[in-house]
C-alpha cells in the first residue's frame, strides 16, 4: 500500500509542476518537461507495481506514530516561533521541551537543572561562535 | 623548476607560514564541521583578511583552510549523519551507521587517513600533471558537460542497486527541484509558486540539512530514550588502538588511490568539485569492492572513498584554476578572486613570473594535509567521543539547533529555515516509504550542470541542421554516453549474476535503503 500512496504522490507532484508551466522562452522546458513527464510515468509504474506486488507485511515501523506525531509538532513549534522568540530564547525554551519529551520518567529538579544547563551551554556556544567569530547574523528576539 | 619546488617546500618551513598553516588548517575544519558553512562561505568570509597580507601569505591561509574544511565536513557526517560540506554527503552513507554500531572512531580515522591521502595525490597531480591535464579539460564542451551530469545520475544505479524504481524517483524529484527558480539558460522563472524566494532555486544547504538531519532528529524524538539504547556507546576498540585502526583503513591502496584520481579528474573538471567527487568514487568503490552488500551498512572503505576523493579535489581544481584561470570548483573561483585581486593573473606566466608563490602555495596545501592528521586526530576524536557519550535526549535538540543554523546562515532567511523542516519532513515520509535520501541530492546537485549542458549544447549547435546530434556525434560525448550505460547496466549485471549463484533471491521492489537499514 505505501507504494500505491508514494507512487500516486509523484504523479500527484508531477501535475503540480505540469500545471504550473509557463515559459516564456524555448529554454524554459527543454530540461523541465522531460523530467516531469518522466517522474509521472515511474510514479505511475511504482503504484501500478505496488497494487501487483501487495504484501501484508510491509513496512512495520519500529517508530511510534504518536512519538512522530509529537516530535513533528515540536519541530514546527520550535521553526514558526524563531522569527518571534529570536534565535537564542526560542533554542533554550524548544531544547528543554525536547529534552523533557525524551525522558521515560518524570524527571527530578536535578535532572531539570541539567536539561536546562545543557540547553544553556549548546544554544551560548553556538550563537557566539557564529556571531562573534563567524559573523553571522541569527534571529533576534523581537517581541 | 626542481629549484622552484625546493624553494616552495623550504618556503613553509618558516614560523610565520607554519603559524598561518595551522590557523588556516584548524579554522577551516572548524567551519567544514558547521553544517551550513560551506568551504565557499568560509574562505569568502576569509578574503578580506587577506587584503592584508603580502600575497604568498594570503594564499597560504587560504589553500590551508580549504583543505581543512572539506575534511572537517566528516566530523558531523560521520557523527551526527549531517554532512558539514556537500563533499562529504557519501561520508554520512557508511560513517554514521559505523557510529551507531560504535566505530565512530574508526570512521574519524578512516577519513582523516583518507582525507590525507586524498589531499597529497591531489597536490602531486597538480604538481606534474598540470599542463597536460589543463589542455584536455579545454576539449569539453557543453555537450561532454551534460553526459557528464548523466554519467553521475546513473550512480543512483548503485546507490539503491536493489530498488532501482525508488532511486530514479528520487533522483528525478532531486532535478525537478533543482529546476525551481530562474532557468540558467534562457532566463525563465519557474515552479516559484508565486513566492519570490523561489527565485533563487531551493538552496542546495537546506536541502541537505533536511533530508539527512531532519528525519534522523524526528526518529530520535519519536523513540524518547530508547534509542539510546540503539546507538551504542561503547566504542569497539582493538589492541593497539590507532596505528591497528590507521593500518585497517589503509589495507585497501586501491581503493584510496583509485578515489583521490577521481577526486583530481573531477576537480579538474569546472563546475563539478568534492560535493560530486564524493559520490563518483563511493560508487566506484562499492562497484568494486568484492562486498558491496557491506556498503551502507558500515563499511569503513565507503568512507576512505569518500574522504579521499573530496580532498582531492583541492590539488585537482587548481590545476585548471592555476593554468587556465578556470576554477575547478566553487572555492577555487573565491581563491582565483584572490589572485586577481592581487595583480596575479593565471596562465604559464604565472608560474614563470611568480614561480616562488605558485609552489610555496601547493606545498602549503600539501603542508596543511599532513597537518590535518594530528589536529584532525586529536580534535576529530575528542568531539567523536563527546558524541558518543551525549545522551540521545541532549543529542537530538543540539542536532536541530546546529540545523536551524546552518540553514539560516546561508542567506540569513528565517525562509531557508521553514525549507528545510519541510524538505525534511518530506524526506522522513520518504524514508518511511524506502526512499533513500541520496538520488534526490544527486538530483540537486547535477540538475543544474545537466541542463546548462542541454540549453548551450543546442544553442552551439545551432547552426546545424539537427543540433540534437551534436550530443551523439563528439567522440569525447560517446565515451561518456558508453561510460553511462556501463555506469547503468553494470548493477543488474551483478544482480543477474548473483541470481543466478542464488536463485531464491528476488529483485525486491521493497527493498529498504542504505539507511533503513541500519535503523
Amino acid at each position: 500500500m505505501v507504494n500505491v500512496i508514494s507512487g500516486l504522490a509523484f504523479v500527484v507532484f508531477a501535475g503540480v509542476f505540469w500545471v504550473q508551466r509557463n515559459y516564456t522562452s524555448e529554454f524554459g522546458g527543454l530540461f523541465a518537461d522531460p523530467v516531469i513527464i518522466v517522474m509521472a510515468v515511474l510514479g505511475l509504474v511504482l503504484a501500478l507495481l505496488g497494487l501487483v506486488q501487495r504484501r501484508p507485511s510491509e513496512h512495520k515501523s519500529d517508530v511510534p506514530l504518536a512519538g512522530v506525531i509529537r516530535a513533528v509538532l515540536l519541530l514546527v513549534a520550535w521553526v514558526a516561533l524563531l522569527p518571534t522568540l529570536g534565535y537564542v530564547v526560542d533554542g533554550l525554551v524548544f531544547f528543554v521541551l525536547a529534552a523533557l519529551l525524551m525522558r521515560d520518567h518524570r524527571p527530578s529538579l536535578k535532572g531539570l537543572a541539567l536539561d536546562v544547563g545543557v540547553s544553556v551551554g549548546v544554544v551560548a556556544v553556538l550563537y557566539l561562535v557564529f556571531t562573534w567569530v563567524l559573523v553571522v547574523q541569527l534571529p533576534e528576539f523581537a517581541l | 623548476m626542481f629549484d622552484l619546488l625546493l624553494n616552495g617546500f623550504l618556503q613553509n618551513f618558516s614560523p610565520y607560514l607554519l603559524l598561518l598553516l595551522l590557523t588556516g588548517t584548524a579554522s577551516g575544519m572548524a567551519v567544514g564541521a558547521m553544517p551550513g558553512l560551506s568551504a565557499t562561505l568560509g574562505l569568502a568570509l576569509l578574503i578580506p583578511f587577506t587584503f592584508a597580507m603580502e600575497p604568498t601569505p594570503g594564499l597560504v591561509l587560504l589553500g590551508a583552510f580549504y583543505m581543512g574544511a572539506i575534511y572537517g565536513g566528516s566530523f558531523t557526517a560521520i557523527l551526527v549523519n549531517t554532512p558539514g560540506t556537500p563533499s562529504s554527503i557519501a561520508t554520512t552513507f557508511d560513517g554514521y551507521p559505523m557510529t551507531k554500531q560504535g566505530r565512530s572512531e574508526e570512521a574519524i580515522v578512516a577519513a582523516t587517513m583518507g582525507s590525507l591521502v586524498g589531499g597529497l595525490i591531489g597536490v602531486v597531480a597538480l604538481v606534474f600533471l598540470a599542463p597536460p591535464l589543463a589542455d584536455f579539460s579545454l576539449r569539453f564542451g557543453p555537450q561532454e558537460y551534460f553526459w557528464i551530469a548523466i554519467f553521475g545520475l546513473t550512480i543512483i544505479a548503485t546507490l539503491a542497486s536493489k530498488s532501482l524504481l525508488k532511486g530514479f524517483l528520487g533522483g528525478a524529484l532531486g532535478l525537478l527541484i533543482s529546476t525551481i527558480g530562474i532557468a540558467p539558460i534562457g532566463g525563465d522563472v519557474r515552479f516559484t509558486f508565486g513566492t519570490p524566494l523561489l527565485q533563487g532555486g531551493v538552496p542546495l544547504v537546506p536541502a541537505l540539512i533536511g533530508l539527512f538531519t531532519i528525519p534522523e532528529v524526528i526518529r530520535l524524538i519519536a523513540r524518547r530514550g530508547r534509542e539510546e539504547a540503539e546507538m551504542v556507546t561503547t566504542e569497539v576498540r582493538s589492541k593497539g588502538h590507532l596505528w591497528g585502526l590507521i593500518r585497517k583503513v589503509l589495507s585497501d591502496p586501491v581503493n584510496v588511490i583509485r578515489s583521490s584520481v577521481i577526486g583530481v579528474i573531477v576537480g579538474i573538471l569546472p563546475g563539478a568539485g568534492g560535493s560530486v567527487a564524493n559520490l563518483v568514487a563511493y560508487n566506484e568503490a562499492k562497484r568494486a569492492s568484492p562486498h558491496p552488500e557491506r556498503y551502507g551498512k558500515g563499511e569503513v572503505q565507503g568512507v576512505v572513498a569518500s574522504e579521499s576523493a573530496n580532498n582531492a579535489t583541492v590539488g585537482g581544481g587548481m590545476i585548471t584554476t592555476l593554468t587556465l584561470g578556470v576554477p575547478g570548483t566553487p572555492p577555487d573561483a573565491i581563491i582565483l578572486g584572490v589572485l586577481l585581486l592581487q595583480g596575479l593573473r593565471p596562465g604559464a606566466e604565472l608560474f614563470q613570473t611568480q614561480g616562488k608563490l605558485v609552489y610555496t602555495f601547493i606545498f602549503a596545501i600539501a603542508f596543511s594535509a599532513v597537518m590535518m592528521v594530528p589536529v584532525g586526530l586529536i580534535a576529530g576524536r575528542a568531539l567523536q567521543r563527546g558524541v558518543v557519550a551525549l545522551p540521545a535526549r541532549y543529542l537530538a535538540p543540539s542536532i536541530f539547533v546546529l540545523s536551524i543554523v546552518g540553514a539560516y546562515a546561508i542567506r540569513s532567511n528565517v525562509t531557508d529555515v521553514y525549507l528545510m523542516l519541510l524538505i525534511g519532513l518530506v524526506g522522513y515520509l520518504m524514508a518511511v516509504a524506502d526512499f533513500s535520501p541520496a538520488p534526490i541530492v544527486l538530483g540537486l546537485i547535477l540538475g543544474p550542470i545537466a541542463e546548462t549542458g542541454l540549453g548551450q549544447g543546442l544553442l552551439t549547435a545551432a547552426g546545424s541542421n539537427h543540433p540534437w546530434t551534436s550530443f551523439f556525434t563528439r567522440p569525447l560525448s560517446l565515451v561518456l554516453i558508453a561510460l553511462s550505460l556501463l555506469s547503468m547496466l553494470w548493477p543488474l549485471y551483478r544482480q543477474l549474476r548473483g541470481r543466478r549463484i542464488s536463485p531464491a533471491a528476488t529483485l525486491d521492489l521493497d527493498w529498504p535503503p542504505n539507511e533503513a537499514k541500519v535503523d
